[in-house]
C-alpha cells in the first residue's frame, strides 16, 4: 500500500502508532476483493442456497394448513423412508419381480465393469495392498449398512421397522454417511492430515459404485422381469428408473442423431441453410405443444398418420401407443428426442465449423479413410463441447414433466411417470413434505449422474485426444 | 484521503448489512411453495380438456308434460342492498360452472348494486389455492365454488362460515325444495351447514335406445349385464358413418375421473344396508373395504370393459368420452347428469343421439358383500333390504357437485351469501340445469318434477321422463352411496386409488393384488394421519355419531 508519505520509513525509523481509522482502511484494502464480492455472495445465498435449505427442511416435515398459516411438524426422515422403504416404495423404486436371464446377464456385465473400474482406481490412486483394500471395503460396507439401518429404521415417527433391501440400505446409508463426511471435511479441512484427505475421493467412488450397483439391481428386478401367468411382467419400474430411462436413453439418442445431422450438414450441401433452420424449429415450440402434437401423431385411429399406421404397419384403429407401458415410454422419449436433438445439432455444428483446418487438410493429403478422419481428427476436437452439451441435456432431461403429463398423464399405470410428476402428484394431494422429499431425491439423482458423468468423461476425453 | 477511504469502506459495509437484513426478512416457506405452484399452473392450464358446448337454440313444439305451479319470484337481497360492495369469488376455469356464474352476475349486480368479480383456476390447482386463501385471515376471496368433497379440509380448521343462520332466515331460498341428500349430507359437515349446492352430481348409466332395441337387449340392471351388452354391440356402426363404433365408453385415464368410475361399479357390491353403511371403510375400525371379493369383482368388470371401448380408452378422460357420446360412437357410457343436456345439443350431438339417449339408474349387483364372512352372498331380503327386482343398487354420489361456501373471515358475507342464494334459487337454477354448457345438474325436487323446462330445452317428453326419472330414482335411493369426505380424502382417492387402478389396467397387478395394495396403502395413510381421528371423521360423514 505504501505510497509517497511512508516511504521514508524504510531506513528503520519508528512508525507513528496507527489510528483506528488507518487500521480499518488497511483491513479493507487487504480484503477489498472479498468485500466487493460480498453482496453478490449474499444474493447467491439468499436466492439459491437459502431456498434449498428451506425445502430440505420441508422434506423433513409434515405440513398441514391450519388457521392463519402452516402447521409444520418435524418428522425426521419419515418422508424419505416412506419413498424408499415404505408405502411409496412401489411408486419410487418399483415392484420387485423375477428377473429374466437377459436381465441377469446385463447385471453381471455391470458388476464386472464396476469391479474393473474400482480395482483400476485403487491401483492407480493408492498403493494399498490387496488385504488392506479388502479391509477398507469391508469397513465401508459395515459403516454404510450401519448408517442405513440407523437412519431408516430408528428415525421414523412410529419407530416401526420398514421392509428393507440389503443393497438399498447399503447404497442409501453409505451415501448419507458420505455426504456427512464431505461436509465435515469441508469444515475441518485445514486440520486433517493429507492421508485422510486422500481417502476422500476413493470413498466417493466407492459410494458411487454402490449406488450404481443398486440402480442396476433395481433395473434388473423391475424392468427386465419374467411375465406372470397372465403374460404381464412381474416387476414394475418405479419413478427413479423411469427418470433415468428418459435421461439416459433419451440423451444418448439425441446426441447420436444430433451428431449425425451435424456431420451431414457441415459439408457443402445444396439447401444447407434451409435444412439448418428447419431442424431448429422443434426447439422453439413450447413443450406442451410438442406433447399435444405427439399425442395426435401417435394416435392410430384418428391421428394424421392413421393411413401410415394402417397400411404400412397394419395397426389401424385398434392399437394405441399409450395403452402399453413399453410403447408409451418410447413415445414420450421420441417426443423429447424430437424436440431437443436440434439443440445438440446446433452446438455441434458450431464446433465442427470451428475445427482447425490444417489438421483436416493434412489428413486429406495423407489419404485418411472417413472413419479414421472422424476418429482421429473430428472426435477429439468436438469432445469437450460434446461433454458440455450432454451434461446440460442430462440436467435438463431430469426435469421432464410436460411431455408425459400431456401425452399419457404418467400412465398406463406409472409407466411414464418421472420423479417430477411424482412430486407433483404428492403436492397436489397437499403432501408438501412428501413432495419436497421426492424433489430432493431427484436433486440427489441429478447431482449423482452429473458428477459421475464429469468425473468419468474427463479422463476419457484426455485419453482420446 | 483517508477519510474518503473510510467513507467508502463504510458504505460498502452498510450495503452488505442492508442486503443481509433484507434477505433475512423474506417470507420463507410460502416462497418455496409459490415457485412450485407457478410451474404447475403453467402445465395444467394448457392441458385442461374443455368440451365445447353451444347453447341450445332449437325451437321445439312445446308439449306440456307436467303442470307445475309458478315458482315465486325471488328477490335477491332487496333494493340496492349492497351498493358498491365488491365480491370476489374463486372457482374452476372453463365454460361450465364459472360460465353461468359470470352470466348471472350482471343481473344480480343491477338488482343489488354489488360488483361481482369471478376468478377461475384449473381444477388441479383449485384445491390448494382455496386452502391457502381460506387459511389466510386477509384472504383475497369472499366466496368459493368448489367440489363438495373438499368441505372437511376447509371446514374442520374453521375456515368457512356457518351458513345455517343465513338459510334459516331466507324463506325465498325454498331450502326444503332441495333433495334430502344435498340438503342433509352433501352441504353439511359435522352437522353444520357450510355450503349451498349449485350442482347435483352423481353417476348414472346412459344407453342408446335404438342400438339396444335393434339388438333385442334391455337397459342394464347389473354390471354383468352392462358388460354383456357392451360386448354384444361392440363394433356396430351406431352413427351411420360406416365405421365400427364402441360398446362402452368410460374414460379410464390416470389423473382423470377413473377413481370415481371404479367405485360406481363397486358400490352395488360393497354397500347394501343403506347410506349409513358406507362404501369405503369399516365403521368400527377403518379397515378399508376395497380388499374384498366385491371390489375385486368390480375391478375385473372395469378392466373387461377396456376392449369394448375406444382403443385409447386408458388414456382419455370424461371430456373425451362425452365428445364420443355426442358423436354417436358409444352404445353405453357411465357419467354424471351432464349427458342429458349434452345429448340434446343440436350443434354437437348427432341426430341418433338426440333422439335415442336413454338413462338408467346406476347398475348394481345380485351378489353383495357380507362383511361378517368377507364373502359375496346372493341377494335376499336380509342381505339386500333395498333391492329392486333382486338387484342391489347403490347409486354413487361421485364428486357430489359444485357448491358455494363463504370464507369465515370475509367482510362481505351477507352480499356473498345473497349472490349464492340468487344462483341457487329455483328461478335461476331450474333454467341453468337444463343447459348442458353450465355444467350444473339437477338437485332440487322442482327440477325433477318440472319436465316442461326440459322439453322447452329440446328434450323429447319421453326422454325427459326417462332421464329425470332415473336421476330422481338414484337420488332418492335409501342405499345411496356417499363419496369419501374425510380429511386428506384426495390422497386416498386421487393419489393411491387412482394410481393403483391405473397400474392394474396396465397389467402391473392382478385384481387381487391391486385390491390388497390399495388397502395396505390406505391403512398406512390412515395410521399416518391418525386412525381415531380419521374414523371419527368418516363416521360423522355417514351421520353415525
Amino acid at each position: 500500500m505504501a505510497s509517497g508519505e511512508t516511504g521514508i520509513n524504510l531506513v528503520g525509523e519508528v512508525q507513528p502508532a496507527e489510528t483506528f481509522g488507518d487500521r480499518v482502511v488497511h483491513w479493507l484494502d487487504k480484503h477489498a476483493s472479498s468485500v466487493f464480492v460480498l453482496p453478490a455472495m449474499i444474493i447467491v445465498l439468499v436466492m439459491s442456497i437459502f431456498p434449498l435449505i428451506v425445502s430440505l427442511y420441508l422434506s423433513l416435515t409434515r405440513v398441514k394448513i391450519a388457521a392463519g398459516g402452516f402447521d409444520i411438524t418435524f418428522v425426521g426422515l419419515v418422508n424419505f423412508n416412506k419413498l424408499i422403504f415404505g408405502r411409496e416404495q412401489r411408486h419410487t423404486i418399483g415392484k420387485i419381480g423375477e428377473p429374466t436371464t437377459f436381465g441377469w446377464v446385463m447385471f453381471a456385465l455391470v458388476v464386472l465393469f464396476l469391479a474393473w473400474g474400482v480395482t483400476r482406481l485403487i491401483r492407480k490412486r493408492t498403493n494399498m495392498s490387496f488385504g488392506a483394500g479388502l479391509g477398507a471395503t469391508g469397513l465401508f460396507i459395515i459403516i454404510g449398512l450401519g448408517v442405513g439401518y440407523f437412519l431408516f429404521n430408528f428415525y421414523t415417527i412410529e419407530g416401526e421397522p420398514p421392509e428393507m433391501g440389503f443393497l438399498g440400505m447399503l447404497a442409501w446409508g453409505s451415501f448419507c454417511a458420505f455426504v456427512v463426511m464431505r461436509v465435515l471435511v469441508l469444515i475441518f479441512n485445514r486440520f486433517l492430515p493429507p492421508t485422510v484427505k486422500g481417502v476422500g475421493p476413493i470413498l466417493g467412488r466407492l459410494v458411487a459404485v454402490t449406488i450404481a450397483l443398486y440402480f442396476a439391481w433395481i433395473t434388473v428386478h423391475t424392468f427386465t422381469t419374467l411375465p406372470n401367468a397372465e403374460g404381464n411382467p412381474t416387476g414394475i419400474p418405479g419413478t427413479i428408473f423411469i427418470t433415468l430411462y428418459f435421461v439416459i436413453f433419451g440423451v444418448a439418442l439425441q446426441y447420436l442423431i444430433g451428431l449425425g445431422l451435424a456431420l451431414l450438414l457441415t459439408g457443402d450441401l445444396f439447401g444447407k441453410r434451409f435444412f439448418r433452420i428447419t431442424f431448429l424449429l422443434p426447439m422453439m415450440i413450447t413443450p406442451v405443444g410438442v406433447a399435444y402434437m405427439f399425442r395426435m401423431v401417435t394416435n392410430t385411429s384418428i391421428g394424421p398418420l392413421t393411413p401410415i399406421f394402417r397400411n404400412v404397419f397394419g395397426v389401424g384403429g385398434d392399437y394405441s401407443w399409450a395403452a402399453q407401458a413399453g410403447s408409451a415410454r418410447v413415445g414420450v422419449m421420441l417426443a423429447d428426442v424430437w424436440q431437443w436433438t436440434p439443440f445438440i445439432f446446433i452446438v455441434l455444428i458450431a464446433a465442427l465449423e470451428g475445427m482447425a483446418q490444417d489438421q483436416r487438410e493434412a489428413a486429406l493429403v495423407d489419404g485418411a479413410t472417413s472413419w479414421q478422419f472422424f476418429r482421429y481428427i473430428t472426435l477429439p476436437q468436438i469432445l469437450p463441447v460434446s461433454t458440455t452439451i450432454i451434461l446440460i441435456r442430462l440436467i435438463e432431461a431430469f426435469k421432464i414433466i410436460d411431455l408425459p403429463f400431456v401425452m399419457t398423464r404418467g400412465g398406463p399405470g406409472t409407466a411414464t411417470e418421472p420423479m417430477t410428476l411424482h412430486a407433483y402428484q404428492a403436492f397436489k394431494a397437499s403432501d408438501f413434505g412428501g413432495s419436497a422429499a421426492v424433489a430432493y431425491l431427484l436433486l440427489f439423482l441429478a447431482t449423482y449422474v452429473g458428477l459421475n458423468f464429469i468425473n468419468n468423461t474427463r479422463p476419457l476425453a484426455e485419453e482420446l485426444s | 484521503m483517508n477519510i474518503k477511504r473510510i467513507k467508502f469502506g463504510m458504505l460498502i459495509l452498510a450495503m452488505a448489512l442492508v442486503t443481509a437484513v433484507l434477505s433475512a426478512c423474506e417470507p420463507q416457506v410460502v416462497e418455496v411453495e409459490k415457485e412450485v405452484e407457478i410451474e404447475v399452473t403453467r402445465i395444467v392450464t394448457e392441458t385442461e380438456t374443455v368440451v365445447e358446448e353451444v347453447e341450445v337454440v332449437k325451437e321445439v313444439e312445446v308439449e306440456k308434460v307436467v303442470e307445475v305451479e309458478k315458482i315465486v319470484e325471488v328477490e335477491a337481497g332487496g333494493e340496492m342492498a349492497f351498493d358498491g360492495v365488491e365480491i370476489d369469488i374463486l372457482t374452476i376455469a372453463g365454460d361450465a360452472i364459472s360460465g353461468p356464474l359470470r352470466q348471472r352476475a350482471p343481473d344480480f349486480e343491477a338488482a343489488t348494486g354489488a360488483k361481482i368479480n369471478i376468478v377461475d383456476l384449473p381444477f388441479a390447482d383449485l384445491y390448494n389455492k382455496i386452502l391457502l386463501d381460506a387459511a389466510d385471515p386477509n384472504g383475497e376471496f369472499d366466496g368459493y365454488v368448489f367440489a363438495v368433497t373438499w368441505t372437511p379440509d376447509f371446514a374442520a380448521p374453521g375456515f368457512l362460515e356457518d351458513l345455517g343462520p343465513y338459510v334459516e332466515a331466507d324463506e325465498d331460498l325454498q331450502w326444503d325444495d332441495i333433495t334430502p341428500f344435498f340438503r342433509e349430507f352433501s352441504s353439511k359437515f359435522e352437522g353444520t351447514l357450510y355450503t349451498i349446492p349449485l350442482d347435483g352430481d352423481f353417476h348414472q348409466v346412459y344407453y342408446r335406445m335404438d342400438v339396444l332395441e335393434a339388438a333385442g337387449l334391455e337397459a342394464p340392471q347389473t354390471w354383468e349385464e352392462y358388460l354383456a351388452i357392451a360386448e354384444a354391440v361392440h363394433g356396430q356402426d351406431m352413427n351411420g358413418d360406416g365405421e365400427a363404433d364402441y360398446g362402452s365408453c368410460i374414460g379410464q385415464t390416470r389423473n382423470g375421473q377413473a377413481y370415481w368410475f371404479v367405485h360406481s361399479i363397486a358400490s352395488g357390491y360393497l354397500q347394501s344396508q343403506g347410506t349409513g353403511q358406507g362404501g369405503f371403510f369399516d365403521t368400527d375400525d377403518m379397515t378399508p373395504l376395497v380388499d374384498s371379493p366385491g371390489f375385486v369383482k368390480a375391478l375385473e368388470i372395469y378392466k373387461s370393459l377396456t376392449p369394448f371401448g375406444p382403443p385409447d380408452q386408458t388414456n382419455i378422460d370424461v371430456g373425451a368420452t362425452r365428445g364420443l357420446w355426442q358423436a354417436g360412437r358409444c352404445a353405453l357410457t357411465l357419467d354424471w347428469g351432464d349427458i342429458g343436456p349434452l345429448s340434446i345439443d343440436t350443434v354437437n350431438a348427432v341426430p341418433e343421439v338426440q333422439a335415442n339417449t336413454g338413462t338408467v339408474v346406476l347398475p348394481g349387483s345380485r351378489e353383495v358383500m357380507d362383511w361378517d364372512s368377507g364373502e359375496l352372498v346372493a341377494c335376499d331380503a336380509d342381505t339386500c333390504p333395498y333391492a329392486i327386482d333382486g338387484v342391489n343398487h347403490a347409486p354413487f354420489g361421485a364428486f357430489g357437485g359444485w357448491s358455494a361456501a363463504i370464507r369465515g373471515s370475509s367482510d362481505v358475507k351477507d352480499a356473498t351469501y345473497a349472490f349464492f342464494a340468487y344462483m341457487n334459487a329455483p328461478e335461476q337454477s331450474n333454467v341453468d340445469v337444463t343447459i348442458g354448457s353450465t355444467g350444473f345438474n339437477p338437485y332440487r325436487q322442482s327440477q325433477f318434477l318440472n319436465r316442461q323446462l326440459w322439453v322447452e330445452a329440446g328434450m323429447s317428453p319421453a326422454m325427459a321422463t326417462n332421464y329425470l326419472g332415473a336421476l330422481e330414482a338414484g337420488l332418492n335411493s335409501p342405499n345411496f352411496m356417499l363419496d369419501l369426505r374425510i380429511p386428506n380424502g384426495q390422497q386416498y382417492q386421487q393419489v393411491i386409488l387412482d394410481t393403483v387402478v391405473s397400474q392394474y389396467l396396465a397389467g402391473e397387478f392382478t385384481a387381487e393384488e391391486a385390491a390388497a395394495e390399495i388397502a395396505s396403502q390406505w391403512d398406512e395413510l390412515t395410521d399416518e394421519l391418525g386412525r381415531d381421528e380419521q374414523l371419527a371423521a368418516y363416521r360423522k360423514t355417514l351421520g353415525l355419531d
